[in-house]
């Protein structure tokens, strides 16, 4: 018993000064309810994918009970050095959430409603049309019906807008969605993956006067609708949207390393994005972008210290640790460290209310996924994926990043790497987040 | 009725009022535009200065259209879009009233139920970008000489002389065609003056030096509305248009349009003259 008391001792010790060493504090996971051998199956199954060259390599984070648990880094972060759990990643669609939070932040304020009609505010959403196809034979191909309403902001920050991405039409092919996404193109819009020479603004107002895909409210679909946000926050605010973000979510919640653009002293942190095909063919990407047919990513963008385009859909820059801060203030109701960012009631609304109704946010997942108000929200079990309790919610970056955040199990769990394309991890992430739930031990 | 008591019930009427009104501010959820939609649209595509939404005023054209159009008493909505091919497509599916902008081609048979009223004559020209170039490019005459470039073209543009010329085309939004031109993608483009220094100002201030004019190369080219007769409206409106805007050029309205947007090398008093003119020469 003597000796066993001593091995519990000793391993804290570890645990703790591993932690400080490294500047985090990473607990004992017995101390947070997980079992810190089952979090070490963790280990095996990174490295693993870094030896069969699937990742170049991957920092991972399992906390639990606002603590740390687990924080390792494997593999490479550019051909000439090593993943560290400090490197900066593209989050790209991670940065949806912290959107999103910006516009909860200018509704607590009573600045702008979910019901609002974004015209309100962006006058060129005004007498939204539709697209709609005619009949087979008829001498135009389409025709443009005016929307049943108006785009609302609670539209946008739920995809339920009827605006579009570009790249999702590789994966679905409705001839409506073709027929707008060829006009988006014609009119200059991108997905905004390669960062485009112009504000956000000027992107927005383009978009706003093309043609719908769908009825607002009356389809979910991933689209350029957190961008608008984006914008949406400078025209409330009057700041520009980089800069209320800096100053409104980033420094409160002490997410040092998190930017729109990258500073200079920060350059040497960033990874690269390498392409997989995870089969063991692993190439670093150049300066050339990644075009796949609707799909146009450009990595390299990430290495500019300064720009015009500041997208609410995918511009962010974070390291794992900023981001479980970020995830970490919703899983406390909305407050970090003494610091209140939203109140409880907001986060309930953003991260347990379904918004949908009986659409399902199909992108990442299948059946049985709401969503909330920047979050996908697990509700049912009718799908394969094992990704913990219902009440879950999580998103995902287009280079391999992801998080979930399970509130009944108090469990935060994130994983990024910057592999390109973006569906092949997808097995990786499932058995992570079993991994995660398993080590739960109390 | 004592005075106090009116004034009592002047109160309650005002507070009714006022209630109501903060009703009535609150309850629609659409706007009443979306309810009314105008029959008589006329549509245009981004062409600053001449049409955006980036300029208060609609810009250039858009003015000149309001102020004939008020000025003929016909009611009309005006849009901006940002891409050509919906403007046609709103002429050809939607039966629009009007519409206007560049490279706006139709067959013969579809022109005859177009009526062509020009509004702004411009000075077009040839820009290249002069890193690219160690020799200024100069204007022989012959499109032949170029045919080791590459044109940068805009979408809808009909570009068979160039590819008549062995000139390369590449297509695309004035935006899209400068950055190419920057990036050594597109040796050379066509644009008036006016929305070339526009475009430079407000996106590329940093290459105002390197983005020059072709040597000894300009044309005039007109930017006409084009009403359409199959609206029920269309001729008659078209009439009544012509009819004011000549009213507009005689009695100064033109030109204290035109004075708010030409640029001091070219001269407000040139776009009444050259409107003029090509109004003479076409005989229209």
């Amino acid at each position: 018993m003597k000796n066993m008391t001593t091995t519990i001792f000793i391993g804290l010790v570890f645990y703790s000064v591993q932690g400080i060493a490294a500047g985090y504090n990473i607990v004992n996971p017995v101390t947070v309810g997980m079992s810190s051998e089952r979090l070490e199956r963790i280990d095996k199954i990174i490295e693993t994918h870094v030896e069969e060259k699937k990742i170049a390599g991957a920092v991972v984070l399992v906390a639990r009970k606002g603590k740390i648990a687990y924080f390792k880094e494997a593999g490479i972060a550019d051909t000439d050095k090593p993943m560290k759990k400090d490197t900066i990643f593209r989050i790209v669609s991670m940065t949806k959430p912290i959107t999103s939070t910006a516009i909860m932040l200018l509704y607590e304020e009573g600045k702008l409603l979910l019901s609002d009609p974004v015209s309100k505010y962006i006058p060129e959403f005004k007498n939204p049309k539709v697209l709609e196809l005619n009949p087979k034979g008829s001498e135009f191909e389409y025709k443009l019906v005016p929307a049943k309403r108006e785009i609302t902001v609670r539209d946008l920050i739920t995809h339920k807008s009827g605006l579009l991405y570009l790249f999702p039409t590789n994966y679905y092919k409705e001839r409506e969605r073709q027929l707008v996404a060829e006009l988006y193109k014609e009119a200059g819009i991108t997905d905004g993956f390669c960062r485009p020479d112009e504000t956000i603004g000027d992107m927005v107002k383009r978009l706003a006067r093309l043609p719908l895909f769908k009825h607002p409210g009356d389809v979910w679909d991933y689209s350029l609708s957190i961008d608008v946000l984006g914008y949406l926050v400078e025209v409330v605010s009057g700041m520009r949207f980089d800069k209320f973000v800096e100053k409104r979510i980033f420094a409160p919640l002490k997410m040092k390393d998190s930017h729109f653009y990258i500073p200079e002293e920060k350059l040497g942190r960033l990874a690269a994005v390498f392409e997989s095909d995870w089969k063991g063919s692993l190439k670093r990407t150049g300066t050339e972008p990644l075009i796949d047919n609707y799909l146009a990513l450009c990595p390299t963008d990430a290495y500019a210290l300064s720009g015009k385009y500041l997208t609410g859909g995918g511009n962010v820059l974070s390291t794992v640790y900023d981001y479980f801060r970020f995830a970490q203030m919703f899983l406390n109701n909305g407050e970090l460290d003494g610091v209140r960012l939203l109140s409880r009631k907001t986060v309930e609304l953003m991260t347990a209310t379904n918004h949908i109704g009986d659409l399902s946010a199909e992108f990442l997942h299948d059946k049985d996924w709401k969503f909330g108000l920047g979050f996908a929200i697990q509700q049912g079990r009718g799908h394969d994926v094992d990704s913990g309790d219902d009440g879950t919610y999580e998103w995902a970056g287009i280079y391999s990043t992801r998080f979930s955040i399970d509130p009944k199990e108090q469990k935060i769990t994130i994983f990024m790497s910057q592999t390109s394309p973006f569906g092949l991890h997808f097995s990786l992430w499932d058995r992570l987040l079993v991994l995660s739930g398993s080590a739960i031990s109390d | 009725m004592k005075q106090s008591q009116c004034l009592k019930l002047f109160a309650v009427i005002v507070s009714i009022t006022v209630g109501s009104s903060h009703v009535w501010a609150t309850g629609p959820r659409v706007t009443q535009a979306l309810l009314s939609p105008s029959e008589n649209q006329i549509y245009t595509d981004d062409f600053p200065p001449f049409s955006s939404t980036d300029i208060s005023t609609g810009g250039f054209a858009a003015e000149i259209i309001n102020t004939a159009m008020k000025g003929a008493k016909l009611d009309f909505v005006q849009t901006t879009l940002p891409l050509q091919r919906m403007v046609k497509f709103y002429l050809k599916q939607e039966g629009a009233l009007a519409i206007y902008g560049r490279h706006l081609s139709f067959t013969k048979k579809e022109n005859k139920n177009l009526i062509y009223i020009p509004i702004v004559v411009n000075t077009e020209k040839y820009f290249y970008y002069s890193p690219a170039h160690k020799n200024e490019l100069t204007w022989t005459g012959n499109l032949k000489a170029f045919n080791s470039y590459t044109y940068g073209a805009q979408t809808g543009e009909n570009t068979d002389k160039y590819k008549k010329a062995g000139v390369r085309v590449q297509y695309g939004r004035t935006h899209s065609l400068l950055k190419k031109m920057i990036t050594k993608k597109v040796d050379f483009i066509s644009a008036p003056d006016i929305n070339m220094q526009w475009m430079i100002d407000k996106y590329f201030l940093t290459e105002k030096d390197n983005i020059k004019p072709v040597n000894g190369f300009s044309k005039l080219e007109a930017l006409s509305v084009i009403f359409n007769k199959r609206h029920k409206q269309g001729a008659l409106a078209a009439k009544a248009f012509k009819k004011e805007l000549a009213a507009m050029v005689k009695d100064g309205r033109y030109l204290a349009i035109v004075k708010k947007y030409a640029q001091a090398k070219d001269k407000p008093v040139n776009y009444v003259k050259r409107l003029a003119n090509y109004n003479k020469s076409s005989n229209r």
